[in-house]
């Protein structure tokens, strides 16, 4: 979309974009490259309002107010940046007003503190301070510093005609007090200001002014109590003031979101040019929008799939159901899939399901992976998607578990209402093989849609993941099912297939020249013989990937055996003393290690089978998730 | 254990790999023979830095903008280990990569300053550049929209850091940037010195806390460093600032590798003359003139007698201090451990490139002598091999 109007008008259009939540500011440049008046726009990235309201969030948080709601404003508040910054410099200059008090009184609370610190301890020598104010060849110096730069004090003292005495050590800070030679003063202070010591305000001829620990003590309360009165005073001035200042927060809030979502905008005699995205569907509604919002706009919108030829990178938005929605994540660790591209997550959601129930399947170690995933996300160590994912997954482990009739691999309790994985190996495996065929097909279906959205017709027909390695895929898999007795009848005889595949095979290793000569203007990527290579390799992985999908019967057969094998090993020490006991403690082990390595491992298994059987066969990725700016920051 | 172990050969492999994309002699003399910025920036498009000068106007481009990207490069190259890390190398990682936080609070402390005579990058630049990335250190929104020292800090995340820039501002300077007067200056110095400080120092304790050979590796990667930084601050303080030993000692590091603080007393203590003859023994005599000259620096310098102008001689200290690092670089190689040293060794090859890299632009964006080139590059355009 391109909005140009008055800068007044497309700040409202923002604003409601904002409220909308379906805008993705795009540089100016990009949409205007190459036409004319590009170079003419003045483009500004900065926001001035950042910064306000920074100012503004840091005055309520360091006078203990909490920063107000804020709900979608319907208007622009009318404060220019210059207004609305006097307002801000004002409640600033009062508030800073109360601290720099408060900042010479803690500075005041120091000295106390620290010349009633080294009054005792000077009056533990069995002397007083007075007594020490008339040393004339050495002078003290006493102040406050970080403990790093008191290690860096004390250090320098191994080196320096000095001596450095601790007298107050807190976790953050020390109060100490420094000894040095009169005609060391210079390099002294040199010193003092690298360590960032903050020096008490005392000379030592007002040393006997401190002589009284009583009276130190009387001052340090009295500044003690200023201090609490004083810190109190920002608080009650904002808390009288609150409304205006959350009209205040609100108006400048509303600016910076605004001011964001405009951050790429173009200006050029007083009128405001905005480009972005949005999502087509929502297209109606922004016309809507901007007619109302800015009568006197220009609104212009580009269809995506056309910017994207143009060479433009545009952003993805993935739109499921909300259960499914759980399985972008697994798309998107892998990549998300570019703007044309098909979105992929329905199918994962289905598959991945499926495929870890199949692997995974118990009643028992469904619930416990249910509940494990429960901890695991209370304890903050498993979170969000791959959470849900995970407890979706353990349903379908339970699923699966009724199916195969295993409850903690023990299958007397219930009847399986399918197969058991151990008894029926014969059944399990063609299953799996059969589920894998018509996994790679939708892969392969996928790669052809993809192809022919993008007018790829060469790939669409000839390629070896298109139609014709699609037929060829499909009668060598019928042919051998007949040929294993699956489908007795339905065998070609020998002669009829070998033509019927050689054709198919020259397609494929025709394809390229085929198309380029039906289709002119189709690219090759590669040459003759990488072709040949690449079409022998596709017919190697429709076997290898077929083959792959085994791993789900044997990974079901695994988890009975090793079911068994944990039963067996609870059987075994049941007759020795205290054997119950024993008993117990391979069950809880055994189930708990079955539960999460096999579960691990089923789990990396089941992103094997999507991310290189299925993605392989047609998945591109590289896609940019769509941003739009939001209201809430 | 499989996984940690997984992850070293990864990173590890990657390392070396990616070993292989840096520059040769020969493109490093072929970027010094381009007569404008725009070329040398050209030219880089074609080699393993194109990545990062992706979707930018290469024949236009200005010194501070290669610089700043070339920078940035630095730090992708870095953030794509993260993926083969382990946690504990993944930390190690964002701490080794905070460099670049710490190099973006400076830049934008000169920039608001305008101390630089030489032209800088702006705030929105910079913005736009590094809005990929997740800095660890630093909340880069909030830094580049600062316009006091009360917002920069605001925008550190690191609590610790925060409190120790605080505590180097003075009061009444809190809410100024643009004052440049003296105590200004004073602090901005200041306020350098404490990040260089408290990055080293976290640095170098996460590296002592390592075991093994991938520690030892490590200790030896950071403590030269630390070392270096030590002798090179005390050199500096006393030959340049006219600081007294004392004051000269408050500015280094806590973190201490081969020199203890009895050596750095002494030189810090030692006339300038005698800087050098004070470490004789230690690995880095040479690097401060002192100790038969690494024979590297023999080949390049074009003699005794053009290193006599003061600043080449400089430079030349410079030069000698990271190839001294070099040298450690080179031994982490040789060892052929795995663990996370072989990550850290790539990225300060990739530094010490890229600082090349700026040393030739600068060259040719100024004019620069370029015979006099190799007394300021850290690897020597003259002989050897790739």
């Amino acid at each position: 979309m391109s909005f140009v109007g008055p800068a007044e008008e497309i700040e409202n259009v923002a604003l409601a974009l904002l409220g909308m939540g379906i805008f993705e500011p795009m540089p100016l440049e990009v949409m205007m490259e190459g036409r004319p008046l590009n170079s003419r726009f003045q483009t500004s990235r900065g926001n001035a309002y950042d910064a306000l309201l920074e100012r503004l969030n840091r005055l309520l948080r360091e006078s203990g107010l909490p920063i107000p709601e804020r709900p979608f404003a319907d208007r622009l508040p009318s404060l220019s940046l210059q207004e609305l910054e006097e307002r801000v410099a004002a409640l600033e200059s009062t508030v800073d007003a109360w601290n720099k008090e408060l900042s010479g009184l803690r500075e005041e609370r120091e000295k106390w503190r620290a010349m009633l610190a080294f009054g005792d301890a000077i009056r533990g020598t069995g002397r007083s301070l007075s007594d020490f104010s008339r040393a004339f060849s050495v002078r003290t110096a006493i102040g406050t510093l970080s403990n790093e730069n008191w290690r860096r004090l004390r250090e320098t003292g191994l080196a320096a005609p000095i001596l450095v005495v601790p007298l107050i050590e807190e976790t953050d800070r020390v109060t100490a007090v420094v000894f040095y030679e009169r005609e060391y003063h210079e390099d002294m202070n040199k010193i003092f200001s690298a360590v960032h010591m903050r020096l008490v305000p005392v000379r030592p001829e007002e040393y006997g002014r401190y002589d009284s620990a009583d009276a130190v003590r009387y001052q340090l309360e009295a500044v003690e109590s200023e201090i609490e009165r004083c810190r109190a005073m920002p608080w009650r001035y904002l808390s009288d003031n609150r409304a205006e200042i959350d009209k205040l927060c609100a108006a400048v809030y509303a600016k910076q979101r605004v001011a964001s979502l405009c951050r790429f905008r173009g200006e050029l005699a007083g009128m405001t040019a905005l480009t972005g995205w949005i999502p087509w569907d929502s297209y109606n509604d922004v016309r809507v929008v901007t007619a109302q919002k800015a009568p006197h706009a220009l609104l212009n919108a580009e269809s995506g799939s056309a910017l994207e030829r143009a060479g433009n990178e545009l952003p993805t938005l993935l739109r499921n159901l909300p259960l499914i929605r759980r399985f972008q994540e697994i798309v998107r660790l892998y990549s998300l899939p570019s703007y044309s591209e098909l979105d992929p997550t329905f199918v994962v959601a289905v598959s991945f399901c499926f495929f870890f129930g199949f692997m995974f399947g118990d009643v028992g170690h469904g619930i416990a992976l249910i509940l494990g995933t429960r901890f695991l996300e209370k304890k903050k160590i498993m979170g969000g998607a791959i959470a849900s994912v995970m407890r979706i997954a353990g349903l379908f482990s339970v699923l699966f578990g009724f199916l195969y009739g295993s409850v903690f691999g023990d299958e007397s309790l219930i009847h399986p209402l399918w197969l058991s994985p151990m008894r029926d190996v014969n059944s399990i495996l063609p299953v799996s093989i059969g589920v894998g065929i018509v996994f790679l097909s939708l892969g392969i279906a996928f790669r052809i849609y993809n192809a022919a959205c993008k007018r790829e017709w060469g790939e669409v027909l000839f390629s070896p993941e298109g139609v014709t390695g699609l037929l060829f895929y499909w009668l060598a898999v019928l042919q051998a099912a007949a040929a294993a007795g699956a489908l007795p009848g339905a065998a070609l005889g020998t002669g009829v297939f070998a033509v019927i595949m050689g054709v198919l095979f020259l397609l494929m290793l025709c394809g390229n020249g085929i198309a380029g000569f039906f289709f002119h203007g189709e690219t090759v990527d590669e040459g003759g013989v990488v072709h040949v290579f690449s079409v022998f390799h596709a017919m190697l992985n429709f076997i290898s990937n077929t083959a792959s999908f085994v791993r789900l019967a044997a990974f079901a057969l695994n988890h009975a055996g090793l079911c068994g094998a944990v039963l067996m090993l609870g059987d075994m020490v049941e007759n020795a003393p205290g054997g119950r006991l024993y008993h117990a403690f391979i069950m809880v082990i055994g189930h708990l290690v079955i539960v999460a390595l096999e579960g691990m491992i089923v789990f990396i298994q089941t992103l094997r089978l999507e991310y290189y059987e299925f993605f392989g066969k047609f998945y591109r990725g590289g896609g940019r998730p769509f941003a739009p700016v939001l209201w809430e920051k | 254990m499989a996984f940690p172990v997984g992850g070293r050969i990864a990173e590890s492999s990657k390392a070396k790999v990616r070993k292989g994309t840096l520059l040769s002699r020969e493109d490093l003399r072929l970027l010094l023979e381009q007569t404008t910025v725009g070329d040398v920036a050209l030219r880089l498009g074609e080699t393993s830095y194109a990545a990062v000068l992706k979707g930018v106007s290469l024949e236009n481009m200005r010194r501070s903008e290669l610089e700043f990207l070339l920078n940035v490069s630095v730090l992708a190259e870095g953030v794509a280990f993260r993926h083969y890390a382990n946690l504990e190398d993944r930390k190690l990682l964002d701490l080794w990569l905070e460099s670049f936080d710490i190099a973006m609070i400076k830049e934008h402390l000169r920039f608001k300053m305008r101390t630089a005579e030489r032209e800088q990058l702006s705030p929105d630049r910079m913005l736009d550049i590094v809005s990929d990335f997740q800095l660890t250190l630093v909340d880069q929104e909030k830094l580049l929209s600062s316009s006091s020292l009360r917002d920069i800090l605001a925008s550190v995340k690191k609590e610790s850091l925060r409190a120790a820039l605080s505590e180097g501002i003075p009061a009444g300077l809190e809410s100024v940037l643009a004052d440049r007067g003296p105590e200004f200056q004073k602090t901005m110095f200041a306020l350098g010195m404490i990040l260089d400080r408290c990055y080293f120092d976290s640095l170098y304790a996460a590296a002592a806390a390592l075991g093994g050979e991938e520690g030892r590796m490590m200790r030896a990667l950071v403590g030269t460093r630390v070392d270096l930084l030590n002798l090179y601050w005390i050199y500096r303080a006393r030959r340049f600032f006219g600081m007294s030993p004392e004051e000269s000692l408050t500015l280094i590091l806590k973190a201490r590798y081969r020199v203890d603080f009895g050596l750095l007393t002494k030189a810090a203590f030692a006339p300038p003359e005698a800087f050098a003859p004070t470490l004789a023994g230690t690995p880095y005599a040479a690097v401060f003139g002192g100790g038969p000259a690494p024979r590297e620096d023999a080949d390049s310098s074009g003699g005794a007698a053009s290193e006599e102008d003061a600043g080449l001689r400089e430079a030349a200290v410079e030069r000698r201090f990271y190839r001294r690092l070099l040298s450690v670089v080179g031994r982490v190689f040789m060892s052929g451990a795995l663990g996370f040293q072989n990550v850290a060794a790539y990225l300060m090859l990739r530094e010490f490139e890229v600082r090349d890299i700026v040393a030739i632009t600068e060259a040719v964006r100024y004019g620069f002598d370029r015979s006099k080139i190799d007394l300021i590059l850290i690897r020597s355009l003259g002989k050897g091999i790739d």
